[in-house]
């Protein structure tokens, strides 16, 4: 018996000999042949779909790297809230490094109002240099300059949220891609009863996704969605709750990843979901001529459409300045900015980048140039995690658990009261009250 | 001189454990009062209850906990019953009984996300099969705690039985054979004989894996998400949203530490230690 | 007989409840995704295998990274475990029950605190300490749930070894030193080598302390959930059943070890 106990400690000893041998090797490995060819490896940090981020890692980085022989790019790919915490950590722990990070616009307002962004306006002239931006990202930039009086972000790229349906079954049953909100609810009913299938994908999971979405039929319906209960707010919502009859139930799973139903039957209108989802669904082998995208019904207001996307930005403390500036540089260049748009299919914010497109430019394309037509971004305020995650308390109560249809105005005026005081202990009274007065908004180019 | 060498050699044990969970337990209890602004405050917990419906989450809790101890005390003792009996095949039985405890938390939990899906999955398929329906398994709260519910005793059950089966070998024969010579059918004697016998066991299982079933945290992350919120989750939740201020987030800890306290304080006062 | 035929079918039933989900787990990662996740009703049977699942996910960094993260930290956790608990182990089973008693009650509690509850206050003091994201940093919270086990298995263990050895090892003039390495540690051995191994797979299996402590870079249960969250599925699947290979092997070779005597050393003692 003891034998068998001596062997099995004596493997076990065996192999903590054998980890450490390949921990010590791997330790030599990255830290001294690789600092002693003196290269700068710069950490970048985006949040973006495992096919886009294949296209950045095989496509776009090698080229940097090629031209910038002594810098290595280290791509990670973080959410969005992840990246600003992983941020705010950094900044923290004092040990930054060479990090550079390509945020979503929806939240780099936290970032900036805690202080946690480097001042880029002495380097903002060499990043620039070949750089026009175009016009509806203005309004970011100047959004910062008048808030922040410093430029702390440089818009990186668009993202424009679509509508995407199933060819087949809207030809079978006479049906054309709904153009307003009554249209919507009437083909999905129609839909419905012909099929047995409640046809309609919402992004009902909760986060940024959910709040994402209804942040623009919000808008459409002509309210201020920080407030929640003005009179666009509550139409909005009045709707949503009609039509949530004719959603798939698995709108509560939706996110920004979802688009298999859409390929598998499950489903037959997606509504809203980012222009990502093309190349994967054509990677996947879905017959894509029976896919239409479009950018979707107009509310009863107006038209608009929400401009997700990322901008570049530095953490406070960040080292290796210049490295960091010539990435920058690099990824808003025309010809970088062009691969966007042809190899990703977003919206290049370089206006240089839109000279000599190939023109069989993609369906998909042409549906965000048009939903661009009228955008608008989501403020980057940096107390906008806590009205999405207020807002996703709502969205429960009144979509998924189904509240009684009248108490909606109630409940949605209890969630301003709550952002109000949200806003009054964790900031001031002026910032509650420019809040209630509406003072904080959807921003137009 | 022999009893001071002892507790030198326990001292860095205690110390690890002042340091790692005590102190940092004490710390999440104070900050969750702390006032950003200076002094104390109850606005965190008063955030809790009427923003995040942390009530809702306790009781989802308080379900699940109770949901689990009893799937899985019922199968364990089925199962426990059933390896007492010598067989053909107990050996292999004993083996495949003991896998889910090799299968690490979060696969398991990646697994049970593929059997059980709103529409299709493979818990669908074999009923879709076999019944010709489907059922959206997260299509309420309730059913979606009921996947957490199952996936969470398939993990656990094996050492339920474990403990159960030793609790079980360990009672005398003779005992069984005095209660058959008296005319004890099977029922009667699982009920007199194997139950009391087995109170000792029951009652230490029912309180570690009890604290350990409030405690659950990657499985429903995986599983349901945010929706509904169970304490841990939306613990962690808060905590990813209003980093770096962790007030809140460490106010529902102080709740979640509140209600084991209870909890254990039930057990012990019911098993009369 | 009648009851033999109710005793098998319940093994059986038993048998395919406990494998089932292992059966999805490989259908998953061996099942062209066509059959899986592409399919509203995924086949029951392995219809179209390959491997390509497997290779395709396990290339590159995106697997080693995290598979090296999850060794070292395991490693590092049992041998922090046994550090402590060794000694915590002998100590307790040398000095009278009542005052041992207390002591290991302690130790019980700290295992009832929840991972998320400490792992908070810990992350925002190992930030400061330049502790957060690191191997050991990690280690050392993990210790946390291993050391209560592995202090009670190594109290049964040292309490089986009678006083008398010891003490006749010192009669016949052998110092600490001698008395351990010749006496007690070859007797403890079994309790030892079972306490690493038990720390090792808690650690391995561990996700709380992880996702709070060093989310970015991070052991396997982290990635795999991380990848699962942002539609890498197929990774997540493979990374899984690599993951669940280790833990197999290492349980089965336990089982030997599991058996009541260790476990109940300690109520006794």
């Amino acid at each position: 018996m003891s034998k068998i106990l001596k062997g099995l400690a004596a493997w076990v000893i065996a192999l903590i000999v054998i980890i450490v041998i390949i921990v010590a090797a791997v330790g030599i490995y990255y830290g001294v042949i690789l600092s002693s060819h003196k290269t700068i490896t710069i950490t970048y940090f985006d949040d973006l779909a495992p096919e886009e981020a294949k296209v950045f890692q095989t496509i776009i980085l090698p080229q940097f790297e090629k031209e910038h022989p002594n810098i290595q790019v280290k791509y990670i790919d973080e959410g969005a809230s992840d990246i600003v915490k992983n941020v705010e950590e950094l900044v923290m722990s004092g040990k930054v490094g060479p990090v550079i990070i390509g945020e979503d616009n929806l939240v780099i307002g936290e970032l900036l109002y805690g202080g946690y962004l480097m001042n880029l306006t002495p380097y903002i002239n060499q990043i620039l240099q070949n750089v026009t931006l175009i016009s509806s990202m203005n309004a970011l930039v100047q959004y910062e300059q008048k808030v922040y009086h410093g430029i702390y972000f440089i818009p990186l790229r668009a993202n424009v949220p679509l509508v995407w349906y199933n060819k087949t079954v809207f030809e079978e049953l006479n049906l054309t891609p709904p153009q307003n909100w009554q249209q919507l609810l009437q083909d999905a009913k129609i839909i419905y009863e012909k099929t047995g299938v409640k046809p309609i994908m919402f992004q009902g999971h909760g986060g940024a996704s959910t709040y994402t979405e209804l942040y623009q039929w919000m808008v459409q319906a002509g309210g201020n969605p920080f407030l929640f209960n003005d009179s666009g707010d509550i139409l909005a919502f009045e709707y949503l709750y009609n039509l949530s009859e004719y959603f798939n139930p698995d709108y509560i799973h939706g996110y920004w990843g979802s688009y298999q139903g859409l390929a598998n039957g499950k489903y037959y209108i997606l509504d809203y979901q980012w222009p990502y989802i093309y190349s994967v669904l054509a990677s996947e082998g879905v017959n894509m001529s029976r896919i239409g995208v479009y950018p979707g019904p107009a509310g009863p207001a107006n038209d608009d459409h929400l401009v997700g996307g990322d901008v570049l930005a530095i953490p406070k403390g960040a080292t290796h300045i210049k490295a960091l500036i010539e990435f920058a540089k690099f990824l808003l260049s025309p010809q970088v900015q062009r691969e966007f748009i042809i190899d990703l299919a977003w919206p290049a914010v370089n206006e240089l980048a839109y000279k000599n497109l190939p023109s069989n430019i993609s369906v998909v394309y042409e549906a965000e140039e048009e939903a661009l037509e009228h955008a608008f971004f989501r403020e980057p305020v940096p107390w906008i995690t806590v009205w999405g995650q207020i807002a996703d308390q709502v969205f429960n109560k009144i979509i998924v658990n189904h509240a009684p249809y009248s108490e909606i105005p109630q409940i949605l005026s209890q969630a301003n009261k709550e952002m109000y005081e949200y806003l009054l202990k964790n900031y001031n009274a002026t910032v509650a009250q420019e809040y209630e007065e509406g003072i904080f908004g959807p921003l137009y180019g | 001189m022999k009893l001071n060498t002892s507790f030198f050699l326990i001292l860095p044990a205690v110390i690890y454990v002042l340091a790692f969970a005590f102190y940092p337990t004490a710390e999440a209890i104070y900050l969750s009062f702390k006032d950003p602004h200076g002094g104390f405050t109850l606005f965190y917990y008063k955030e809790l209850f009427s923003t995040f419906d942390a009530t809702g989450a306790i009781i989802n809790t308080v379900i699940v906990t109770i949901g689990a101890l009893a799937l899985q005390f019922i199968i364990g003792l089925i199962v426990a019953l059933i390896l007492t009996r010598e067989f053909f095949g107990r050996r292999t039985l004993l083996t495949i009984v003991l896998i889910p405890m090799g299968i690490a938390t979060v696969v398991a939990a990646v697994t049970f996300k593929f059997i059980f899906e709103t529409s299709g999955g493979y818990a669908n398929s074999i009923l879709h099969s076999l019944f010709g329906i489907s059922v959206n398994w997260y299509q309420n709260s309730l059913m979606s705690l009921l996947t957490v519910i199952i996936s969470d005793s398939w993990k656990n059950t094996p050492i339920i039985t474990l403990i159960l089966l030793s609790g079980m070998m360990s009672i005398p024969e003779e005992l069984y054979h005095a209660a058959a010579i008296d005319g004890a059918g099977p029922v009667r004697r699982f009920f007199y004989i194997t139950l009391p016998n087995l109170r000792k066991f029951i009652g230490i299982s029912l309180i570690l894996r009890g604290v350990q079933e409030f405690n659950i945290f990657a499985l429903p992350l995986i599983l349901i998400g945010y929706h509904p919120p169970l304490l841990t989750t939306l613990i962690y939740n808060l905590y990813q949203t209003t980093f770096p201020e962790v007030g809140l987030a460490l106010a529902g800890a102080t709740v979640l530490i509140a209600f084991i306290l209870v909890f254990v304080g039930i057990i012990l006062i019911l098993s009369g230690r | 007989m009648k009851r033999n035929i109710l005793l098998y079918i319940g093994a059986i039933v038993v048998g395919i409840y406990f494998l089932f989900p292992l059966y999805v787990l490989v259908l998953l990662a061996f099942n062209s995704p066509k059959y899986t996740i592409l399919k509203l009703y995924p086949s029951l049977l392995l219809q179209a295998p390959t491997l390509n699942n497997l290779i395709v996910a396990l290339q590159g960094t995106a697997f080693i990274d995290p598979f090296i993260k999850s060794l070292e930290t395991a490693t590092l956790v049992g041998l922090i475990t046994i550090a402590l608990a060794v000694p915590a182990g002998y100590g307790l089973s040398r000095i009278p029950g009542r005052i041992a008693y207390p002591i290991l009650v302690l130790l019980l509690v700290t295992n009832m605190m929840p991972g998320i509850v400490i792992g908070i206050p810990i992350a925002v003091d190992f930030i400061k300490l330049g502790l957060y994201e690191t191997v050991i940093g990690l280690a050392l919270a993990q210790t946390l749930i291993t050391l209560p086990l592995a202090t009670f298995i190594m109290q049964g263990t040292f309490s089986a070894i009678p006083s008398d050895l010891e003490y006749q090892a010192r009669i016949d003039g052998a110092d600490l030193f001698h008395r351990l390495f010749s006496v007690l540690i070859p007797l403890a051995a079994p309790g030892i080598v079972a306490s690493f191994l038990i720390s090792w797979m808690f650690s391995w299996d561990e996700f709380t302390y992880a996702i709070l402590l060093m989310p970015y870079h991070s052991t396997l249960p982290v990635t795999i959930y991380i990848d699962v969250t942002r539609g890498n599925l197929l990774a997540g699947i493979a990374f899984s059943l690599v993951f669940t290979i280790p833990v197999i092997v290492l349980s089965y070779a336990l089982q030997k070890y599991l058996k009541g005597e260790y476990l109940a050393g300690g109520l006794k003692g």
